[in-house]
């Protein structure tokens, strides 16, 4: 969804006719909480959830400033939590459980991301024209305004976590163009 | 793509009959590119002074610093400048209309407007600047060119290079067959901090032995330095300023001396560092 516009023309099915239309959404607002918890600790307001038989997996947020690791984005933090590296032989499921899940991510995953969602199985999901999706997630358009609204009030504070932080005091938060169902501060 | 990302290298690894060579960049193996610019030609004796108009009554050409603005030619007609044409690029064709060049030029000698109308002509000129020398003298047969060596380019590679490679290669092999030895694949990777050859990480295949499909070498040691330099913004806040950081350096489990305070400090997360590795990183 980092092409706003491209995602908005290329919708592959009418949203709001879409019968799984009600569960979309609530997964979509979860992972919307979690870019809200990243926004908080002043981390890129990206968040994820997997979903696995109707329910949710696993959770995660980008947190790459807090553990200094630039590979730490939302995807890959949620896809640890359930493949933990202590107590291996107890944990609840194998990695074959990503097979079977759902992603639902507040922005289009990056390559990193979308190369690591591959490579733990997560199956794609194939667009009307036919051609092999650039990630195995390709519906979006759910909760679209609100993950908008998400980073542009990232991007307007400043990153003092940025290599070289610049000053935004005169940047505005715009959300006259976007319909966001509950009223946001 | 998916699973496939590392092959296993086939053929056992010894130095000998490893070749090094450098990855050329893609200013280094760039074709030539052209640019249409718009060119018209004008007498010697005027040319100073047409130079300095155009300077300040047509558009500044943007990225275009390695073109030169006139080329000299000889002509064969036997005209009167004495066989001497020089022609001047004015600007790129997606600046400006003809029609507004013509007209910003009008100001120039009306005398002359129609000689400069006559010669307009549309050249291809080379739209990089030569990153190389072999660019540059093949690029500058369409139109001269300025070739400046590039301060950062590299050189060949020197033997203190090979040695330094060599040496990171070695340890990134061996930490290959560790991760083999443990039912992983065969792949190790090295990072190294090259402004002091200081070991940042060494860390093999675990995508066995964590059970875990994403814990390729090259993520292992970029989590290790992760935690490495967490640990040690955890000590600078924790340590009075008068402290010196240098003292603060720890093992590693591999019992490699990990300078995490010289990364904490070497800026941001794992930036400048070197990778050595045995198979070639995956998209991821
Ligand atoms: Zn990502």
């Amino acid at each position: 969804m980092s092409t706003q516009e491209e995602t908005q023309l290329t919708l592959p099915i009418d949203i709001k006719n879409d019968p799984e239309y009600n569960t979309h959404i609530k997964f979509m607002k979860e992972a919307l909480n979690m870019a809200e918890e990243a926004y908080q600790e002043d981390e890129v307001p990206v968040g994820c959830v997997f979903v696995h038989n109707g329910e949710i997996l696993c959770r995660g947020r980008n947190k790459t400033n807090e553990t200094k690791n630039g590979t730490t984005h939302a995807e890959l933090v949620a896809i640890d939590t359930i493949l933990t590296n202590e107590n291996i032989s107890q944990r609840k499921y194998t990695p074959d459980v990503f097979k079977n899940s759902d992603l639902y991510v507040t922005v289009e995953p990056c390559i990193m991301c979308a190369s690591a969602l591959r490579q733990i199985g997560l199956e794609g999901v194939g667009r009307p024209d036919g051609r092999s999706p650039p990630v195995p997630i390709t519906v979006g358009g759910y909760c679209h305004d609100e993950a908008i609204y998400m980073l542009r009030k990232f991007y307007v504070k400043e990153n003092v976590n940025a290599p070289n932080p610049k000053k935004k005091a005169n940047r505005i938060l715009k959300t006259n163009d976007l319909v966001l169902e509950d009223s946001q501060d | 793509m998916s699973g496939d990302c590392v092959k296993e290298r086939t053929n056992t690894f010894t130095w000998e009959n490893m070749k090094v060579e450098r990855i050329l960049t893609e200013e280094e193996t760039r074709k030539l590119e052209t640019i249409d610019v718009f060119t018209t030609t004008i007498e010697p004796k005027l040319a100073n002074k047409f130079l300095k108009f155009i300077q300040n009554h047509i558009p500044k050409i943007n990225d275009l610093e390695h073109v030169k603005r006139v080329r000299r030619s000889q002509t064969d007609d036997g005209n009167v400048n004495k066989g001497i044409e020089l022609r001047v690029v004015l600007c790129p064709v997606d600046h400006i209309s003809k029609e507004e060049l013509i007209k910003s030029l009008e100001s120039f000698d009306p005398a002359i407007i129609q000689h400069i109308q006559d010669n307009l002509a549309i050249y291809p000129v080379p739209k990089h600047s030569p990153y190389t020398m072999s660019q540059f003298n093949e690029w500058k047969s369409i139109w001269p060119i300025s070739y400046k060596r590039p301060t950062t380019q590299d050189e060949e590679l020197t033997g203190n290079d090979l040695e330094y490679i060599k040496k990171y290669m070695e340890i990134a092999e061996n930490e290959a067959r560790l991760a083999q030895e443990s039912n992983n694949r065969k792949i190790g990777a090295v990072i190294v901090n090259p402004q002091d050859s200081k070991v940042a990480a060494i860390k093999g295949d675990m995508t066995h032995s964590l059970q875990h499909p994403l814990k390729h070498a090259i993520m292992n040691c970029i989590e290790a330095i992760a935690k490495d330099t967490a640990e040690s913004y955890k000590t600078i806040s924790s340590t009075s300023p008068n402290d010196s950081l240098h003292h603060k350096r720890k093992l590693d489990e591999s019992g490699i001396t990990s300078d995490a305070i010289s990364a904490a400090e070497g800026g941001y997360l794992c930036q400048d560092m070197d990778v050595f590795t045995n198979s070639q990183p995956c998209v991821m």
